[in-house]
């Protein structure tokens, strides 16, 4: 798929990478293999002890290793500051060990470069492809997309998805303290959209994790995951109605 | 509430004199650990707040039997350890605010220097990398 008007912006893709020597060099192939003009890679080595960084390296891709792994989070939100430091237009964020199909790419990107929405997430919802998911982590998507949905209108298939386009707008609200360290995911949708952004679902593929493993994978981490991104939620819609009552009655 | 029966179980003298060797040792041991610079004034406030209550309890028995009166306990050792117990969760609320705070803090600094080096070493690399040229 061609991309309308993509010699006018500078596009960032984001890739933040924790121990992923197994999957990251197959994924640089793939991307060298898409011909988008002005898209730069930028490989976030979240302070990996494996080979990760040599694998980057190895592919010609430039690659900031962290001092110390500070989480997923926070490793995109370097990726974020490095964006805004070298004046990116459009930043595009997808996950290392291979799961999101560069293939995938122009179509989250077009709804963004042609200015149709602020942020465009690749939603494994609505694409073709189907993606085996457990029952609980299927069940845990459909209750975030209605919490979501309750709380701002926003309808959103795939609300977990790490898969997105964004622009200054967004990238401005991502900067912000407000960013969580751990998931930043249906909590930040939140906000985006509170804060005025719009966002758009693209179809995407995905493909099964090569490494077996997810960042949700355990009994603890899914439980914590659905604590903190309750309150989260809660947290973001208490603040903002606060703000917004003492900005109405200046 | 009977306060005949809570005067029968106010702190004698023996244990008064305990609570006060104990409260001085405290006292000696925050103050040094704030002249030796290991503590800061800020995050000791509660402490010493702590002992100065806990001490003001101990030894004037007005403050214990109203304290008792107040929280409906029949023994004043109970309302002692409610007292003491209620510090040490304000001191823990109060420690894990401060350990949020420096957790962000530690976060943009780790992602500030994370960057730095990347600009440094591609500049060691004797070139730019794609990555900062400006834009056209």
């Amino acid at each position: 798929m061609a991309l309308e008007n993509p010699h006018e912006y500078r596009i960032l893709l984001i890739i933040p990478a924790w121990n992923e020597e197994r999957t990251i060099g197959h994924l640089l192939q793939r991307l060298q293999s898409l011909s988008i003009p002005n898209l730069q890679v930028l490989v976030i080595d979240d302070g990996s002890t494996d080979q990760t960084r040599l694998r980057c390296q190895q592919g010609g891709i430039s690659v900031l290793t962290q001092v110390t792994n500070l989480g997923y989070g926070y490793a995109l939100q370097t990726g974020y500051r490095m964006a805004r430091q070298y004046n990116f237009d459009v930043v595009l964020q997808m996950d290392g060990d291979g799961q999101h199909d560069p293939e995938s790419i122009p179509t989250i990107l077009q709804p963004v470069l042609l200015n149709e929405a602020d942020v465009c997430i690749g939603s494994r919802a609505l694409s073709s492809v189907s993606y085996p998911m457990p029952l609980a982590r299927r069940m845990g998507q459909r209750v975030f997309s209605w919490m979501l949905k309750r709380l701002c209108g926003l309808e959103i298939h795939d609300p977990t998805s790490g898969f997105q386009a964004l622009n200054q707008k967004a990238l401005r609200l991502y900067l912000s303290d407000e960013f969580p360290g751990d998931y930043p995911d249906t909590n930040m949708l939140l906000y985006l959209n509170l804060h005025g952004v719009s966002i758009k679902e693209a179809p995407a593929t995905f493909r099964i994790n090569e490494a077996g493993k997810s960042m949700h994978s355990g009994f603890l981490k899914p439980l914590y995951y659905i604590y903190k991104m309750s309150l989260s939620m809660l947290l973001i819609t208490l603040k903002f109605k606060r703000t917004r009552k003492a900005l109405s009655g200046l | 509430m009977n306060t005949e029966l809570i005067h029968t179980y106010l702190p004698t003298g023996h244990q008064k004199i305990a609570a006060g060797v104990l409260a001085i040792i405290a006292a000696a041991w925050l103050l040094r650990l704030l002249k030796r610079g290991l503590l800061r004034e800020e995050h000791a406030i509660l402490w010493l707040l702590a002992l100065v209550c806990l001490s003001a309890a101990v030894f004037f028995d007005p403050v214990l039997t109203i304290i008792s009166s107040l929280l409906g306990t029949v023994v004043p050792a109970s309302a002692l350890l409610l007292l003491g117990m209620f510090f040490l969760f304000t001191i823990c609320v109060s420690m894990t605010c401060i350990i949020s705070g420096h957790e962000r803090q530690i976060a943009h600094l780790s992602m500030e220097l994370s960057i730095q080096r990347f600009m440094l070493e591609n500049k060691s690399d004797g070139g730019e990398s794609d990555l900062m040229k400006p834009k056209d």
